[in-house]
Formats: C-alpha cells, sequence, structure tokens
C-alpha cells in the first residue's frame, strides 16, 4: 500500500477532527439509509473488479464498515490497470455478468458509453429512496465529474481516484539558484534548459515520453495551449498538421531534448522515478503519483519538492484530467446493491475517511478544508490550479483523451509518428505529415459512426 | 479424430472471426462479414504496423536462429568430450529454459536498466558511458540477447544428441588417413549433423514466431514499434483497440507461417530418417 504523506496528513487532521465533533448529520443519514439497505439487500454479494490503486486500498479498508452496516458482502476482483478494460469489454461481449462494479477508467468513457458496458447512475443518484440524503453529488470536483464520470448527459461513473497534472519542483535547487516555478510554457522550457546538467546527473525534466501512445498523451498536454489539435474533438477533422499543433510537437521535442537520455523509454513510473531518485529538477505528471515523491521509501527529494500547476500557453492555461471511477455493468444482477456499494464509498460522510485510508480527493470539501490547505500550501494550490486548468479544457469542448472509442488508435499513430520525430528519424513536420492517412481514415471512421 | 477437433475447431473459428468486422465489448451479435477485407487491410498496409512487425519477425527468427544455432553447436562440441561433473553442466545449461518467459523478460529488463541495471554497471567501468539499452537504437539488439540466452540451450543439446549419434569409425578411418581435426569437422562431422541442423533451426524459428512473454514484459513491443513482433501487434490489436477482425486475420497469417515451418520440420525429419 502506498502509505503517502498526504494520507498520514489527512488522518491526522480528521481523525482529530472526528474525535472534536463526533457523528455529524450526513453520518446519520448515510446510517438510517444504510439501514434501509440492509432491509432490502442483506446477504447480497457485490463483487468489484478493480485496480492495484491508493483509492481501491483505502474502499477495501472501508469495506468492513460497509459490509456491517448493509449486510451487503463484497468480495474484491485486481488486476492490473492495463487489463482491467480488455477484461470488461471481453464480459460484456460474452454477456458474463459476474461482476457487480467496476473500476472504470475516465477516459475511455466514449468507448464504455459506444459499447453501453455502463448503466446510466443518474436514476440512481437521483432517487432519494436509493441515495443517502447529503450524499451532494455536486461536492464532487467538476473537473472529476465531467471527465471522468459523465457521459452524453448520462453519468457512467463516479470518480474516486481522480487525477489532473502539475509540475513539481525541486523547491532546493530553485532556491539555488534564484529560480521561480514555470508560470508559461516559455517558462517551463526555459527552466528546463537551465537545469540541465546543471549539475552531475542532473537532468531538466522528466516525462512520460515512450514512443507511441503514450507520447501522443504527452504531446496532447500541449496542444491545446498552443490552439492546436490532432484531430479536431467538435468536427472530427484531421489538424495534426496544422502551424498551431506542429508548433506544439516543436515545442514537446525541444523539451525532452532536456530530460534524461533514456526519456524514449519514459512511461509513467520511469518519470516519477527519475524525479523521486533526484535525477531531474522538474516533473510533469499527474497529481495522484504526488504521493510516490513524499514517500521516504520511494524518494530521495522528501522536503524538497514544491508544486506550480500546468503552465499556460499562447492560447491559454489548460491541463488534463484522468484516473478512475466506480461504475455498474449494464448486464449486472443486482443493481440497487452494486449501487449501495458505490454510493457508500463515495458519500460526502465518508469522504475524509476514504482519503485518511489514503484514497484521492475527490470531493471539493475535502480539496478545500483549510487544515489541509494550511498543511502544504504549495500542493494544495496546485491541486486547486491544475483542477482548474482542467476545467479550462473542458470548457473549450475538449478532453485529454478525445471522446471517442477511437481513442486509442488516434494517440497510437499520433505517438508513432511523433516518435520518430523525437528519434530523429523524420522532422517534425516529415512526421505530422506520415500520420495524416491513418488519421482520416480514423476520422472518417468516427464521422461515419456519428451519422 | 478428437485430437485433430481439438485443433482444427479453434482454427478454424479464428478463421471466420478474421472475416468479420468483430470489435471486443460489442455484442457478437453486431459483428458483420466482410469477407477478406481484414486480410486486404493487413496486406495493403492501411494498417500501418502489421508490415513492419511481420517483417521484425522475419528478422528476429532469421538473426536469432542463426546466433543459437552458432552458441549452441559450440556448447554441443565442448559437451561432447568427456567432462567432470557432465550431468550438472546439462543442469545449468538448461537453466535458461525453466525460467518463466514472462518473468525472463522482466529479470532482463531489470539488468538492463539504464540506471541500476548491472549490464551498464560493468558497460560504464569500461567505457566510461552508460547504453540505453531498451531505447529505440539498441531495443531490438537487447530483445535478441534474451531470446538467445532463453532458447540457445535446446539447440545445444539436440545438436549434442546428433553429435552423439555419429558412429566413430568414420572419424577415426579419416584421421588414420591424416585428415586434420578441423578437416574432420567439416567434411565429416557437419555434413552427418544436417538432419540435426535443419530441424532444430526450424524449432527454433517456430518458438522464434510465437515468442511473446519475454517481450511483452520487456518492452512491450516498443519503445514506438521497434520491438512489435507480430504476435505482440495481434495482442495489441485485439487488446489495445478491440479489432478482433483484424487481430485474427494476423494470427491466421501467423499460424500459416508456423504450419509452413511446421510442414518443412517434419519433411526434414523423414529425411533424416
Amino acid at each position: 500500500m502506498v502509505k503517502s504523506a498526504i494520507a498520514r496528513l489527512w488522518l491526522a487532521v480528521f481523525g482529530f477532527a472526528a474525535l472534536l465533533t463526533g457523528p455529524h448529520a450526513s453520518a446519520q443519514s448515510l446510517e438510517s439509509w444504510a439501514a434501509t439497505v440492509k432491509a432490502k439487500h442483506d446477504g447480497a454479494t457485490v463483487r468489484v473488479l478493480a485496480i492495484p490503486h491508493p483509492s481501491s486500498e483505502a474502499m477495501q479498508a472501508m469495506t468492513p464498515g460497509f459490509e456491517k452496516a448493509t449486510g451487503i458482502k463484497v468480495v474484491w476482483e485486481m488486476v492490473g490497470s492495463g487489463d482491467i478494460v480488455p477484461k470488461q469489454m471481453l464480459a460484456q461481449t460474452a454477456g458474463d455478468a459476474a461482476y457487480d462494479a467496476y473500476m472504470v477508467r475516465g477516459v475511455s468513457l466514449a468507448e464504455y458509453a459506444a459499447k453501453q458496458v455502463l448503466a446510466d447512475l443518474g436514476p440512481y443518484l437521483r432517487n432519494a429512496a436509493l441515495t443517502p440524503a447529503g450524499y451532494d453529488y455536486e461536492d464532487l470536483a467538476p473537473a472529476f465529474r465531467q471527465g471522468l464520470g459523465e457521459q452524453a448527459g448520462k453519468v457512467l461513473g463516479i470518480p474516486v481516484a481522480g487525477e489532473s497534472f502539475f509540475i513539481s519542483y525541486r523547491k532546493d535547487l530553485f532556491e539555488k539558484y534564484g529560480k521561480k516555478p514555470p508560470e508559461t510554457l516559455d517558462d517551463l522550457l526555459a527552466l528546463a534548459k537551465f537545469f540541465q546538467n546543471k549539475e552531475p546527473g542532473l537532468y531538466g525534466i522528466s516525462m512520460r515520453a515512450e514512443t507511441g501512445r503514450t507520447l501522443a498523451l504527452t504531446w496532447d498536454l500541449f496542444t491545446p495551449a498552443f490552439g492546436g489539435a490532432i484531430l479536431d474533438q467538435k468536427t472530427w477533422d484531421v489538424k495534426i498538421t496544422s502551424p498551431e499543433t506542429l508548433a506544439s510537437l516543436k515545442y514537446l521535442l525541444e523539451l525532452l531534448t532536456n530530460a534524461p537520455p533514456d526519456i524514449e523509454t519514459y512511461t509513467w513510473d520511469a518519470a516519477v522515478s527519475a524525479f523521486a531518485a533526484g535525477k531531474t529538477a522538474m516533473w510533469f505528471d499527474a497529481t495522484s503519483l504526488q504521493p510516490w515523491i513524499v514517500d521516504p521509501t520511494k524518494s530521495k527529494v522528501v522536503g524538497k519538492v514544491a508544486y506550480a500547476p500546468p503552465p499556460k500557453g499562447p492560447k491559454g492555461q489548460f491541463g488534463p484530467v484522468g484516473g478512475w471511477s466506480l461504475g455498474i455493468p449494464s448486464i449486472a444482477k443486482n443493481k440497487e446493491a452494486s449501487w449501495a456499494f458505490i454510493a457508500w464509498m463515495t458519500a460526502k460522510a465518508n469522504a475524509k475517511e476514504m482519503v485518511a485510508k489514503g484514497g484521492v480527493p475527490s470531493r471539493l470539501s475535502v480539496l478545500n478544508d483549510p487544515a489541509f490547505v494550511a498543511q502544504d500550501p504549495s500542493l494544495a494550490a496546485a491541486l486547486k490550479g491544475s483542477l482548474e486548468a482542467a476545467g479550462n479544457l473542458l470548457a473549450i469542448g475538449r478532453r485529454w483523451v478525445p471522446a471517442t472509442p477511437e481513442a486509442t488508435r488516434i494517440h497510437r499513430v499520433a505517438g508513432t509518428f511523433g516518435g520518430q520525430a523525437l528519434l530523429k528519424k523524420m522532422t517534425p513536420e516529415a512526421a505530422v505529415a506520415a500520420a495524416v492517412p491513418e488519421l482520416t481514415e480514423i476520422s472518417e471512421k468516427i464521422k461515419k459512426s456519428l451519422q | 479424430m478428437p485430437l485433430m477437433l481439438l485443433g482444427v475447431v479453434p482454427v478454424t473459428l479464428l478463421f471466420y472471426i478474421s472475416l468479420t468486422s468483430f470489435e471486443i465489448g460489442y455484442p457478437w451479435s453486431k459483428h458483420e462479414f466482410v469477407g477478406l477485407a481484414n486480410y486486404y487491410r493487413l496486406f495493403s498496409g492501411r494498417e500501418t504496423e502489421f508490415w513492419p512487425a511481420l517483417r521484425l519477425s522475419i528478422v528476429v527468427a532469421t538473426v536469432s536462429v542463426v546466433i543459437k544455432f552458432l552458441i549452441g553447436l559450440g556448447v554441443a562440441v565442448l559437451l561432447n568430450r568427456k567432462l567432470k561433473g557432465e550431468y550438472l553442466v546439462v543442469a545449468m545449461l538448461l537453466l535458461p529454459m525453466a525460467v518463466n518467459p514472462a518473468i525472463a523478460g522482466l529479470m532482463w529488463k531489470l539488468m538492463f536498466s539504464f540506471d541500476f541495471g548491472i549490464i551498464n554497471v560493468l558497460v560504464e567501468r569500461v567505457t566510461g558511458a552508460k547504453v540505453v539499452w531498451l531505447g529505440q537504437n539498441y531495443a531490438l539488439f537487447s530483445v535478441l540477447v534474451v531470446l538467445v540466452w532463453m532458447h540457445f540451450p535446446l539447440s545445444a543439446l539436440m545438436l549434442l544428441a546428433g553429435l552423439r549419434g555419429i558412429a566413430p569409425e568414420p572419424l577415426e578411418a579419416a584421421q588414420l588417413d591424416g585428415c586434420s581435426t578441423r578437416q574432420v569437422f567439416w567434411w565429416i562431422v557437419l555434413p552427418q549433423l544436417k538432419p540435426v541442423i535443419v530441424s532444430s533451426s526450424l524449432f527454433q524459428a517456430i518458438l522464434a514466431f510465437q515468442v511473446f512473454g519475454p517481450i511483452y514484459t520487456m518492452t512491450d513491443g516498443g519503445p514506438g514499434n521497434a520491438t512489435e513482433i507480430l504476435p505482440i501487434y495481434i495482442y495489441k490489436a485485439a487488446f489495445g483497440i478491440g479489432a478482433m477482425g483484424i487481430s485474427a486475420a494476423a494470427a491466421i497469417i501467423l499460424v500459416s507461417i508456423i504450419m509452413a515451418l511446421t510442414a518443412a520440420m517434419m519433411v526434414a525429419g523423414r529425411q533424416k530418417q
């Protein structure tokens, strides 16, 4: 289990607060709601297909409480994050109703929706008999709600492990050399150049850049800030050769020249490990991985790190939102019991307990808590800023991962050819041009499916 | 007959799926029969990663078979002499084959690690610089090292069995006639080993075309598609983008290659008899 400093902090803050205040009104509502659930579903079993994640571990730790309150038994089945979606799709194709709840990959909502894998949770949320009083759906961070749960007017998932992206930087090095955290993309590039080889074994920045889909996901961190896109997410026209998209690729390639020499092999774990090992001055990645760099068993830079939201580009400040939600398979047999499980785990009354047990905060009431902000203002401000940046992206009608079942294919094509430019086997201009035929075919397929 | 059905029925189903537009996640009832369209997409290059994957599989099979043969032959010749602790040596030789392929991939991934891998520790001591073994330029080489390490003992054992099956009389006669050891080896031993060489090489080629586990855990076909051989492509098409029809068509092509190699091996076996 990832024992993060944040988790310990929350445990201390909210454990103490709970002692002072005792059970509050929403907790009472939760208990009375649980009693009605027990009357109806006592003895039922909910099988959950999930991935190993701090939030899953927190929910597993909360499971005995749920089982005691509702009489519903929970069986957890864990699979790797790369295997869970294919497993869910196979179950859907086979009509296998073995699972009652899924951990849902938020950026794949369009695919889940197109294949009708998930039930709409809207009716359950709106039904006062099925949802505890004080559940407060609106308290879930809007970027997480919209980015990880809502799709085409339906609620397909409730966020439990939302993540946005931010910059983590070595405040000791920044102070030593009189540098300020980056506010713009130009600042970020200048800082990466400044710190590259500034000290023995030190590089400017680490990011996910494994050539292929991973590289394209990183590229799409920057395309909105330049006003570019691989495919226009409103018209689905191919935009990869536009001057703005090309500029974003050139920017990324230049940024990555100020990274460790094996950057082309970096997945998320390699990127965070490099920063945690003190190899890079900056790290631009998911907020949910922050516990790694404050965990003394994994990190050499504990106490030396501060945070900044995604930098602004020529067209504005944008950031992605990703992560995991809880959903119900459309073919599940006992959806009410499944919903009872999800409602308990994501209820406002249980939000602090979940975070205290190591889960990722998803609710505004938790993220804005003065006690949390006071403990690490830099982290709190960066989290807030990164969520605002994620909201900016959603506000212009875009998602980090395009809302189409073809999203994986789009990024695979863009990342494969972008990777050729990273490896200097093609010029950036030639790389984007080479990606056009396959992207055009994908574009036509998407347009046809929408007719 | 039941044994034949065990093989024929799954491949027939796979072939049928290859003629459809079936995508994972949709109900089976939604699939459309598309005839040979998936094969056309593959062979016409519209699936841009297919031809590179097939070419890479051929390169991996060819290069690894040659290296495995050369190392295997060298080891077999060494073991053909009277050695102390022969059984222990053979047991040690078999170790790479005893390691689970996926675990072997993970093990070598750690050894090839840029920062803390033992290989870079040694390389840095000798040359003063480290190598990105799993990067674009060396990933294929690294994968080949692992495949050779995993499978060369099989070649060595097959060739050793072949060497021990050669009657000593012609060798002794040739030496009495004044042939050097090298001449005996090239003109008498190797020709007699030919059937074993052919069958072991074909067997190794089949293994090379089928290999998945070590590459999946070591590089997942990357970076980019630097190590994306045909089985990795098939897996990614099926479970990465859900295109079961395309994936099945590529799998049928792979099955055809392996069947052709198997047939060639059987012919070689008959010639040996």
